[in-house]
């Protein structure tokens, strides 16, 4: 039990982390606004969480134009998808572990 | 909003899912629009029979007459329709199709705003819609294409064929039983290939009581409560 919890990453210790690592792992990208309304936060909030896992390298960013206007879109890496895979299976053992 | 996840880890499975269903699927299709367009298709179809019908003053023309006159086959002669009852059937077939769509639309955006627009909504719309409208509008250019040169003897088949495609190909943005209801379509419409008499019956079928039994199938299993 207490290993399990080791293995869970301290870095999706967050709701919007979270979010974005689930919403990366079943869409090929997504773009800023569509993040932002899917998880309903704030501009400042989503901006700096994608930071940290941009830093991690756990995501990619693709900044592009859609006009004049910037497209920022994400994507999950491989590393990205392994960590968040691994995370997931923790949080499944130590449900398993506590029924 | 609070940031950081509860120590519960079910809830934090049930969020991960949670997103993971709302960044890629809409279920906001109401089970009234499928019985909406189902019911105007079937008022629609019995409309153009008594147009085949020459407004109940000859006997139904099958849409094609196809085999009319081929030795070994019905021997009755061809009897084209009018021009002016063709003109009423194209204009027939366009005002059922754009009801249909209005009323469905009409419904599914009442459900979705009933239910609170679910987040990531756009994108995922945006999505379903060009899944949607590929293969309908291959579709519409055969149907058009037919209506130029006069020859409904595929309209049917095709017609069905393309709509059924185009509900498998954006099934995976939305409930996945409609899949099931395209595979149907598709069957329906090969299976006019074969059956030319029955056109009419078959077209009845697949827009309007197919159609009307989804409805009220996903209307008892997602929209009653």
């Amino acid at each position: 039990m207490r290993q399990e919890f080791d293995k869970l990453n301290k870095l999706f210790d967050s709701r919007v982390r979270i979010g974005i690592m689930s919403a990366l792992m079943v869409n090929e990208s997504m773009n800023f606004n569509d993040l932002k309304a899917l998880l309903d936060v704030t501009d400042g909030n989503l901006a700096s969480h994608l930071k940290a896992l941009e830093e991690q390298q756990f995501i990619n960013v693709q900044k592009g134009f859609i006009g004049r206007k910037t497209n920022t879109t994400y994507s999950i890496t491989v590393t990205g998808e392994k960590a968040f895979r691994e995370h997931i299976g923790a949080l499944e053992k130590i449900f398993n572990n506590l029924k | 909003m609070h940031d950081n996840i509860s120590n519960n880890p079910l809830e934090t499975l049930k969020e991960i899912r949670k997103v993971m269903q709302q960044s890629t699927r809409i279920f906001s299709l109401s089970g009234w629009s499928g019985i909406w367009a189902g019911s105007v298709a079937l008022a629609g179809t019995a409309w153009i029979g008594y147009v085949l019908s020459d407004f109940g003053r000859s006997e139904m023309i099958a849409l094609s007459d196809f085999d009319a006159g081929k030795p070994g086959y019905d021997a009755r002669p061809i009897r084209a329709i009018s021009a002016d009852n063709l003109q009423v059937l194209f204009y027939s077939v366009l005002a059922i199709f754009v009801l249909a769509v209005i009323g469905a639309v009409f419904f599914s955006y009442a459900k979705s705003k009933k239910e609170g627009h679910a987040a990531g909504y756009n994108s995922v719309a945006r999505k379903l819609l060009i899944n949607m409208a590929i293969p309908i509008g291959t579709g519409a250019a055969f149907l058009l294409k037919f209506a130029t040169e006069m020859n409904y003897h595929y309209f049917v088949p095709v017609s069905l064929a393309f709509y059924g495609l185009a509900l498998i190909n954006c099934s995976k943005y939305t409930f996945t039983e409609i899949k099931y209801l395209g595979l149907l379509e598709v069957l329906l419409g090969l299976l006019a290939l074969f059956l030319m008499r029955w056109h009419l019956w078959i077209w009845g079928t697949g827009f309007g009581l197919l159609h009307i039994i989804y409805g009220i199938l996903m209307w008892y299993k997602y929209d009653k409560r």
